[in-house]
């Protein structure tokens, strides 16, 4: 099986504009995921410097690459970053980070600096799970939902389904949409289930970009069942990974009801974003 | 006599060309899901190439394999289970057993007399994907299918995970990395696992012979989940070195008679 | 063209089935506004009250599903929003779905319901059942024990249980007809029992004919009748004149050697039906000449199974059996009612404490396979599923087993995996498809 299909591109991006020496408050954040991480650096409120990366197996290393990414070839050192929080599935394996904070907390204040403090729900779709949180403002959260574990792993079966279908991964959500109807969904219970099922289509004659809808379609209803739990309010915000996949926003939006909001940031740095934002604040109070 | 047969997979397409009892060629590629029509023209004409023979030299042409109907040029179709029972008795005449797991799937098949099938277990969906799971995750440890292969299985390790299903096997193994564990033993706990799942299919219904079970499929190349399965089940596998092609082989073999 | 082994033809009652099942659909709809209390369960003394119907979330749940997914799974969703767990009963979720909806298929108000008596039976989610109308609305509802034991037949325990089931239900109608004002009418119970004796003789009567080879009857065909003489407690008679319709219609076909499938060369049984949606897998059975006669689930409608006196496994005839005392009061009803369930081999009991039931089953409706699903969402069905196939391979029945969420919900039942494996389990049995 060829793994190049399934592998989502990393990014990285360190100001030119911004000149770190003269900020008065530098904090980071780091978002260690089960499949990929991120870094980002505020300077008095402004991104200054951000990356994404795969995981892999090392987890401690993985942060440290992120934060090194985000780094980039400006001068600016780790050691001139005053306060790190980590946070993430893997938030222990981020040794130089001062403290760690939810992800739900996190995932809300990044929300508010990516897409503006109008945000009442925010979406989080994860590799390994996907999360509803929704806001009173921006810091105080509400209600909060999650995968069962049972429709867990959603995102990284996207990228098993990539390499089975030879179809590179960031092409699947635009290809699922080319269909005239969506088909019925697959099994909407389990991943495991869904990607077999979705290749057994073909014998019914469906095409590449129908088995993508089929399947995209069940992984957008297990989602929309769960943040249906938190009665999704406008305005609203996907953040992850799977928030690149418009197959899968289109869905949920349709089934919703409600037009999510765009941000020029790329989603996954949501959590990051947040970690490093209430660095700042927790810097305040110190 | 030639004959051909093409066990289109989930994950790899296997074809074998068999002339007079002998295997002349054998080659295999990834289906590629929807593309696997194209794939398999591709691969026949290459094999055809390399035993220097044109598509009118072959006599019959069997397809087997989750995309059996994707051969338009094949002249029949049969399920797994009766061209692996042909494969395993073409390559161990005294067999009375076979299993054969794939990428998606694990079947057991007794056999009875000559190359009748006396009873056969499937996998069920909540068992499905060991294959797939361990390139999966040989590919997350950073580790080549061969280097998951070589990992000493039957060390002792404390490290579990969960053996129903591979969706929460892959949590655990993450979160085993995440508390810092080492490839290696998170590898042993994955194969174990994929081991402790075949095991059970092994023991639905009728328990394969010790001494004549034959092991086909892709999965048998992993001597590491070999191992394993060994020590779990007590079985001594019959090996071929044309184990992937297994039921590829049977459904040529099956063409010829 | 397929060459047929035996004539065969459609069967002629079955257009009186439909109709009879289209008018109770219909006496739904209108319960509200004909001022008549619905009650959310099944029991078969309701007969006897004059405004009171009862309904099950079966088989609405189940129709909803088979006709229409894109509202069932909307229905499904409705309900786990609510918080109901993917893994409950899809009847449940369907009907209970289109409750928090609102409205039905074809967009007519949800028919409420006023009280909960639920059918007594070992699934636990039957027994749930109730608990979603009773959080939607504030309504009372009246249980009946189901008392189960394992071990050996232990006739002390048994008429302990008679005796409390009976108390049970004597207690039920009086509160009912205390607190609705509605007079119970023993006569019309009374003569529903009698009535409900004689569906359950033509009932074992036609079960018995499938033990013919060649099969008179398919399950398929089955399916039009199994839960009418449950439905349709508005007439009792129309009931009984149905079944016995068909019953003589199984019988000429029996004499004159007409088969429900043509080229039967192969017979296996199940222990359940198939997602409803998925019926046309009976036809692709046919196509290697296997025809289905169907379970003790099936044939519920010929009531509990037992050794007869001749060592066969067989519906219990209630004529000229215990059971068969005089029914003068609504006491001696009950008692009729309940007797018919204790004692015997009901599929569900059976099954799930005592799962011999499924190999008597096999050998005496002379079967060579058994297909017994595994339903993620169904635990009261696959409960001792896989214990029951261990026992059929034991005495030589081969067996399949697939999994799917549960015959109302379409979610997780894989229908190229599941073709794929009905191919397997025939071709290694050397059984090639007779047509395409």
């Amino acid at each position: 099986m060829n793994e190049e299909f399934g592998r989502w591109s990393e990014s990285r991006w360190t100001s030119r504009e911004i000149d770190w020496k003269r900020a008065k408050q530098i904090t980071a954040g780091v978002d260690v995921g089960t499949t990929s991480t991120q870094a980002a650096i505020i300077c008095d409120g402004a991104l200054f410097g951000s990356a994404s990366i795969h995981t892999g197996y090392d987890f401690k290393m993985a942060a440290s690459q992120a934060m090194e990414q985000a780094l980039g070839d400006s001068d600016m050192k780790i050691q001139d970053i005053q306060y790190i929080v980590a946070t993430g599935w893997g938030s222990q394996n981020v040794p130089f980070a001062q403290k760690t904070v939810d992800e739900v907390h996190c995932h809300a204040w990044g929300a508010r600096f990516m897409f503006g403090p109008d945000v009442r729900t925010v979406v989080d779709l994860g590799a390994q799970t996907c999360k509803a949180i929704r806001v009173y403002s921006w810091d105080r959260v509400r209600d909060f939902m999650i995968n069962d574990k049972c429709a867990t792993g959603m995102g990284r079966d996207i990228e098993l389904m990539a390499n089975l279908l030879e179809i590179p991964i960031q092409e699947m959500g635009e290809r699922s949409l080319e269909v005239e109807k969506d088909p019925e969904p697959v099994s909407t219970t389990c991943s495991a289930f869904a990607d077999t099922e979705a290749i057994g289509l073909f014998r019914e004659g469906y095409s590449e970009n129908q088995v993508l809808a089929a399947y995209l379609f069940a992984v957008a209803w297990r989602i929309y069942g769960m943040v249906g739990r938190v009665r999704p309010e406008k305005e609203l915000a996907f953040t992850g990974g799977l928030a690149k996949n418009v197959g899968i926003v289109k869905r949920l939006e349709r089934e919703m009801g409600i037009t999510p909001l765009i941000s020029q940031y790329d989603p996954m740095l949501a959590g990051a974003i947040g970690a490093a934002l209430i660095g700042r604040d927790i810097m305040a109070e110190i | 006599m030639i004959t051909a047969g093409i066990d289109v997979g989930l994950e790899n397409l296997k074809i074998v060309i068999l002339k007079d009892g002998e295997i002349i060629a054998a080659g295999s590629a990834p289906s590629g899901g929807g593309k696997r029509g194209k794939r398999v023209a591709e691969l026949w004409e290459a094999l055809l190439k390399e035993a220097k023979l044109s598509r009118g030299d072959v006599n019959k042409i069997i397809a087997t394999g989750q995309g059996k109907t994707d051969v338009g040029f094949a002249s029949d179709k049969v399920v797994e289970a009766v061209a692996d029972a042909h494969g395993a008795r073409f390559l161990y005449p005294s067999a009375t057993s076979v299993v054969d797991i794939g990428a998606d799937q694990t079947r057991v098949v007794t056999l009875g007399e000559g190359t009748r099938v006396l009873e056969v277990v499937l996998n069920q969906k909540c068992a499905a994907g060991m294959g797939l799971f361990l390139t999966r995750m040989a590919g997350r440890l950073d580790m080549t299918l061969d280097e998951l292969s070589g990992i000493n299985a039957d060390g002792n390790t404390g490290l579990r995970v969960n053996d129903t299903c591979r969706v929460f096997a892959e949590l655990d193994a993450l979160g085993w990395l995440n508390r810092n564990a080492s490839r290696e033993e998170v590898a042993r706990a994955v194969i174990e696992m994929v081991a402790v799942r075949i095991n059970a299919i092994l023991n639905d219904k009728i328990k394969p012979a010790i001494n004549s079970t034959v092991l086909f499929g892709g999965v048998s190349r992993n001597s590491a989940l070999v191992s394993a399965l060994r020590r779990r089940s007590g079985i001594n596998f019959l090996i071929s070195d044309r184990a992937e092609y297994g039921c590829a082989l049977g459904a040529a073999v099956l063409a010829a008679e | 063209m397929v060459k047929q082994k035996w004539e065969t033809r459609p069967l002629e009652v079955w257009n009186k089935a439909k109709e009879l099942r289209a008018k109770w659909q219909k006496s739904i709809v209108t319960a509200s506004s004909e001022k008549v209390l619905l009650a959310q369960g099944n029991v078969n003394w309701a007969v006897g009250f004059p405004a009171l119907r009862v309904i099950e979330d079966n088989p609405v749940g189940a129709m909803m599903a088979n006709r229409n997914d894109a509202f069932s799974r909307k229905c499904r969703l409705a309900g786990e929003i609510e918080g109901w767990g993917r893994e409950i009963c899809g009847y449940q979720l369907n009907c209970w779905g289109a409750m928090y909806l609102g409205h039905l298929e074809d967009g007519s108000p949800f028919p409420m319901r006023d009280m909960v008596i639920p059918f007594p039976d070992p699934c636990d989610q039957h027994t749930k059942r109730g608990q979603a109308p009773m959080d939607y609305s504030p309504i009372p509802r009246w249980q009946a024990n189901f008392p189960l034991y394992t071990g050996p037949r232990d006739p002390e325990r048994e008429k302990a249980m008679i005796e409390d089931k009976v108390q049970c239900t004597l207690q039920m109608i009086e509160d009912i007809e205390r607190i609705y004002g509605q007079k119970f009418d023993d006569e019309k119970f009374i003569e529903a029992m009698k009535l409900s004796r004689k569906i359950h003789a033509y009932a074992r009567e036609v079960s018995l004919f499938m033990r013919n080879i060649p099969s008179p009857l398919s399950v398929k065909d089955l399916y039009s009748f199994y839960t009418i003489g449950g439905l349709t407690k508005l007439d009792p008679e129309e009931t009984l004149d149905l079944w016995k319709s068909l019953r003589d219609e199984v019988e000429w076909r029996v004499k004159n050697c007409i088969a429900a499938v043509g080229t039967e060369r192969y017979r296996w049984m199940e222990t359940h039906p198939p997602p409803w949606h998925f019926l046309r897998y009976y036809r692709y059975m046919e196509k290697y000449g296997a025809v289905c006669i169907g379970s003790q689930y099936s044939h519920m409608m010929a009531g509990a199974f037992e050794f007869t006196e001749d060592g066969t496994w067989a519906p219990r005839d209630m004529f000229g059996s215990f059971e068969d005392k005089p029914i003068r009061t609504r006491e001696d009803a009950i008692r009729a009612m309940i007797g018919e369930d204790a004692r015997g081999h009901n599929f569900k009991v059976d099954e799930v404490i005592r799962p011999y039931a499924v190999c008597e089953f096999a050998r005496a409706y002379k079967v060579d396979g058994a297909i017994l699903p595994l339903w993620r969402c169904g635990v009261g069905c696959t409960v001792t599923r896989k214990e029951q196939g261990l026992r059929l391979s034991q005495i030589g029945v081969r067996v399949l087993h697939y999994e799917g969420s549960q015959p109302g919900d379409r979610t997780d039942l894989d229908e190229n995996r599941l073709l794929d494996m009905l191919d397997t389990w025939m071709e290694s049995q050397g059984l090639r498809k007779l047509e395409d």
